[in-house]
């Protein structure tokens, strides 16, 4: 009896839990002020920065060897240096230097751009020359000035390393392959993202996580336009901006390079000229020196010049420090840890 | 052939319906719908990236994060649909293929116009994020330093402007070129005014919003005018068309299927059928064909047996012949390959020299050429060839050898070898070389016999008929001793003393009265005595003649001899009866003559003459050994149309059947001083002219019949 009781009266106790849930709902939404709402997770939805995902699905394996790679200096030609040589996970993903010193103390002609979040760029390098990750293994692993290998030598060490052709083999079927290394290396930097950083906290809907003049900075970073170009997951990273919309950096700068063409140097296109990627924001504070030619030793420095010349002007003081606070607000955590 | 046809068909039809089940399966709906999925996804991208770039162009989208992941997925997509769906013909792909690198080629373009929109935009964007703030802020500057009045106008003027052209960015009010004009001149006109770097930005900027969207608006409609949607749709109906043909040769090849398996399962039920049918018809054969097999076998062994038998007895053949003649074998070139014992011992060649050799290496050259052509012709025709073969040994020894050759058959009837079995008959040789010259002696010896008996013959004969002579020659002389002439002289004495009264006398006188009836007895005397003698004389005559004949006949008989010549049969039986008539008189036998008509014969009349008087002389001597009273001898003539035979028989003695045989030989006599070849001789003599001679007697006593039979043929080819 009391079974076909409980089946006879689903209906009204769902009709009331739906009527309760939207009433809950209307009540929140009548309140709707996520900056003073601190009860409740409100998430951003609407910015133009999103989170980062706290999880990424990869092949664990792949990024344990992905991982060996990246810090095995048999990738090199005289086995001294190793990708992790100019991305130091420990520096921010990068080697702190205003320019790259490759094997034999070989000073490279640009700037290394941080591997953390690299998997959220549209395009690798500065000029986005790398439609893929795997495409970028091949840049600065034959680069004589970089890492200066080839791939028959490199395989070659790799294969008489009975570690890692039991490594390859486990995970290809053809063992130690080009392709198979630049998928492992690939991996693993997939696996270098840096969620939870305390702005990304903010967006998920705690208010708490940033101060005032962390908010104030924000805001002006969108008042001033920075937003147009830093925008999205990674904070920039998904188009390219010629360098000196405002002013003629190059010519301020003096000593112009083939580097400095940018994007050109892909293309041929005249329109492309000192065109670079936008470079991403994640972790800013920890990846100078700045810019392609790495020539802003300090974040205000750089916030300084790409005022002056995308914006053409210089901003104030205190826009200047809590544009830069933002910016520093931008750290996320890797592992588990946050970056310093 | 029939089975190999089945085999064939039955390989075709599974063929056909392995390739009808291939292509009916060909068409996987899996392909199908991965490919349409991903062409429809395609088409929603399009839409999708098409109202991004809307929204992004009004600034409805702040970040530009979802692009990206619809760019990745595009380009998966186009990578994916670079596997065609393998039930396309790789022919029929062309389309799709074209389509779709049409559509990568505008999805490149595109790409690259929507960076340069993304930089535009985004520029565009910072400015109008930036231009009202800093409007806002220059205003409030202005205010506080309360400066310029004018500059004021114009900043209000550029806010406006500003405020018009975001909310409205389709409409430009006629004067803003002015205005910012206006407000640059004046930053130019006031490089030391505080506020001067400032106004330029701000006109930077709003020069920029201004310029930058008709170049934004170019981009826009560029990147919405790209025919992406075009090149998917035509892609799409690209893949239909070759999907729908795909559909219908789908179904074509499934109907086809349906018939064949129709046909097939038809074909199962038939043949099950058939094998039924045929399984009875097959276990009938069986039976059939197993008791005829066990007949064969049956005889096969019989005939097994039978060959053993053969095969044994061919052995023992072989063994014999290999001991008791020469034996060789050559291969169909002469070449030989094998000898036995015999051959080596006769020849004095080793085996191992004669093996491998030309036969001819035992030839003795003494056979003209044309010998040996006809022996090889003989036997490579496939025939046995036999003859005497003279031979020459190793030391040069020339023998005999009685040869047969006779050729080996191969499968076709050729000769593939021959086989030679030869017997030594060098010793028969020289015996039948000698045999030969003794008979030459012999013949000539009684051809001497022959002719000392015709001899002894005529002197018989002769001094008969000279004692005949002798007994004339007497009686004429006793006649004419006694004659009657004495008488008439004394008459005529008595006259001549009466000359002269011989009247008187005769008249008178008593004596003279006595003297013309003396005369007249006288003369008939004399006449019967004249008639005596002459008839004595003309005997005597006779018998000289005789002897004249009977030498002149030894004479030619003698002399001539191998010559013929045309003679009358009985002619010459007279004359055989002539040379013996005194002893048949003396005999008294009496001589019968049956002679038929025959037609002359050409013949050695010596030899013929030889054998006739030897047959009448032994007749008879047979008749008078007999001791009988009546002695016939009777000769006969008579012709058979071919022969003439001519018969001597007599009633004498006659021959024991035991020697009627042997009468013929050399050396056989039953007379006392007979030295036995008169009829062998006469044999010889007549088989030489090309007859016989035989005898039939019935026995001791009862007579005895010769027969010389003569060809008339031989005389017509000789006179021919």
């Amino acid at each position: 009896m009391n079974t076909r009781l409980s089946i006879q009266h689903p209906l009204p106790s769902v009709t009331w839990l739906a009527g309760l849930t939207v009433g809950v709902c209307l009540t929140f939404n009548g309140a709707a002020d996520p900056v003073t709402t601190n009860a409740f997770m409100a998430p951003k939805m609407r910015e133009p920065i999103r989170p980062i995902p706290l999880t990424v699905k990869l092949d664990a394996r792949k990024v344990a060897l992905g991982n060996r790679l990246f810090h095995e200096p048999m990738l090199s030609k005289d086995n001294t240096v190793s990708c992790a040589t100019c991305h130091e996970l420990s520096k921010g993903g990068t080697d702190q230097r205003a320019r790259s010193v490759g094997i034999k103390g070989a000073e490279g002609p640009i700037n290394a751009p941080t591997v953390f979040n690299c998997a959220l760029n549209f395009k690798q390098f500065w000029d986005g020359r790398a439609e893929t990750l795997e495409e970028q293994v091949e840049g600065p692993t034959q680069a004589p000035a970089e890492m200066g290998a080839t791939w028959e030598d490199m395989l070659a060490k790799l294969q008489r390393s009975s570690d890692y052709a039991t490594a390859f083999k486990a995970i290809y079927l053809d063992g130690v392959q080009r392709k198979n290394v630049k998928d492992a290396i690939a991996e693993f930097e997939r696996s270098l993202i840096t969620p939870n950083a305390r702005f990304d906290q903010y967006l998920r809907g705690d208010d708490k996580a940033l101060t005032d003049d962390e908010k104030e900075g924000y805001r002006k970073f969108k008042g001033y336009g920075c937003i147009s170009c830093h925008q999205g997951v990674n904070v920039g990273g998904n188009m390219f901006q010629p360098l000196g919309v405002m002013g003629d950096y190059f010519g301020d700068r003096g000593n112009v390079t083939k580097t400095d063409l940018g994007r050109f140097n892909v293309t041929g296109d005249e329109d492309d000229k000192y065109k670079f990627k936008v470079a991403s924001l994640r972790n800013i504070a920890l990846t100078g020196p700045y810019f392609h030619d790495g020539s802003a030793k300090t974040l205000e420095e750089a916030v300084t010049v790409m005022a002056k010349y995308q914006l053409g002007r210089a901003l104030p003081p205190k826009d200047l420090e809590q544009v830069v606070m933002f910016l520093k607000s931008l750290t996320g955590e890797y592992n588990g840890k946050l970056l310093q | 052939m029939k089975k190999l046809s089945a085999i064939t068909a039955a390989v075709a039809l599974i063929g056909a319906l392995a390739f009808l089940c291939f292509k009916v399966g060909k068409f996987r709906d899996h392909e199908h719908e991965r490919f349409q999925t991903a062409l429809w996804r395609l088409k929603h991208l399009d839409t999708t990236f098409k109202e991004g770039v809307l929204e992004a162009r009004f600034a409805l989208m702040d970040n530009y994060d979802d692009f990206q992941t619809q760019e990745e997925e595009l380009t998966r997509l186009v990578e994916g649909l670079h596997q065609t769906p393998t039930f396309i013909r790789s022919a029929d792909r062309t389309t799709i293929e074209q389509a779709r690198v049409q559509y990568a080629v505008l999805a490149q373009e595109r790409k690259k116009l929507f960076e340069r929109f993304k930089s535009q935009n985004a520029m565009l964007a910072n400015s109008r994020r930036y231009l009202p703030g800093a409007l806002d802020e220059l205003a409030t500057r202005l205010q506080e330093s309360s400066a310029d009045r004018e500059l004021q106008d114009v900043v209000g003027g550029v806010t406006r402007l500003t405020l018009m052209r975001l909310s409205s960015p389709d409409e430009l009010p006629a004067d803003a070129p002015a205005r910012l004009l206006q407000l640059k001149q004046w930053a130019a006109s006031h490089p030391q005014h505080l506020e001067s770097v400032f106004v330029l930005s701000v006109v930077r900027h709003a020069q920029n919003i201004v310029a930058g969207n008709s170049e934004l608006d170019v981009l826009t409609r560029q990147l919405l005018a790209l025919p992406t949607a075009a090149s998917i749709e035509k892609l799409f109906q690209a893949y239909e068309t070759q999907v729908a043909k795909a559909l219908q040769q789908t179904q074509q090849y499934r109907v086809f299927l349906y018939v064949l398996g129709f046909v097939l399962l038809a074909g199962l039920g038939y043949t099950l059928w058939a094998l039924r049918s045929a399984n009875r018809h097959l276990e009938s054969r069986v039976r059939e064909r197993t008791s005829e097999l066990e007949a064969e076998v049956a005889e096969r062994e019989v005939a097994e047996k039978k060959l053993k038998e053969l095969l044994r007895s061919l052995a023992a053949i072989d063994a014999v012949l290999d001991r008791a003649c020469i034996i060789a074998r050559t291969d169909q070139h002469g070449t030989i390959t094998y000898v036995n014992d015999n051959l080596c011992q006769i020849s004095e060649y080793s085996c191992e020299e004669l093996i491998g050799q030309n036969h001819r290496i035992l030839k003795s050259d003494e056979h003209p050429a044309s010998f040996f052509r006809d022996l090889w012709r003989t036997i490579a025709n496939g025939e046995v060839w036999r003859g005497e073969i003279k031979n020459r040994a190793k030391s040069g020894r020339i023998y005999w050898v009685d040869t047969t050759i006779g050729p080996m058959l191969d499968g076709s009837g050729k000769p593939k070898g021959y086989m030679a079995i030869r017997t030594d008959i060098t010793e028969r040789k020289r015996v039948e070389a000698e045999a030969a010259k003794m008979n030459l002696q012999l013949i000539d010896t009684s051809r001497k016999a022959g002719m000392a008996e015709v001899a002894t013959g005529v002197l018989h004969n002769v001094g008969n008929v000279l004692n005949s002579v002798n007994v004339s020659a007497t009686l004429v002389a006793e006649k004419v001793k006694k004659s009657r002439c004495t008488s008439l002289a004394r008459v005529v004495t008595m006259l001549r003393e009466h000359e002269t009264d011989l009247g008187a006398f005769i008249t008178t006188d008593p004596k003279g009265k006595q003297v013309p009836a003396f005369l007249a007895t006288l003369a008939e005397y004399l006449g019967n005595e004249q008639t005596t003698l002459l008839k004595e004389l003309a005997n005597l005559q006779k018998y000289i003649e005789h002897i004249k004949d009977v030498v002149d006949m030894q004479q030619s008989y003698a002399t001539v001899s191998g010559v013929t010549e045309t003679v009358n049969i009985a002619e010459l039986l007279e004359d055989t009866l002539r040379m013996n008539a005194s002893s048949l008189m003396r005999h008294d036998i009496q001589v019968v003559r049956e002679f038929a008509e025959v037609p002359p014969l050409t013949v050695d009349k010596h030899k013929v003459l030889q054998i006739l008087v030897n047959l009448v002389r032994n007749a008879k001597q047979a008749c008078d050994e007999s001791g009988r009273e009546e002695k016939i001898l009777t000769l006969r003539v008579a012709g058979t149309g071919e022969h003439v035979r001519i018969s001597v028989s007599d009633n004498g003695v006659g021959i024991p059947p035991e020697n009627l045989t042997r009468v013929f030989n050399h050396g056989f006599t039953t007379k006392k001083d007979g030295h036995g070849f008169g009829l062998h001789s006469g044999a010889n003599a007549a088989k030489e002219m090309g007859g016989s001679l035989s005898v039939v007697s019935e026995g001791s006593g009862r007579g005895a019949t010769f027969t010389v039979e003569l060809p008339l043929q031989t005389q017509k080819k000789l006179a021919a």
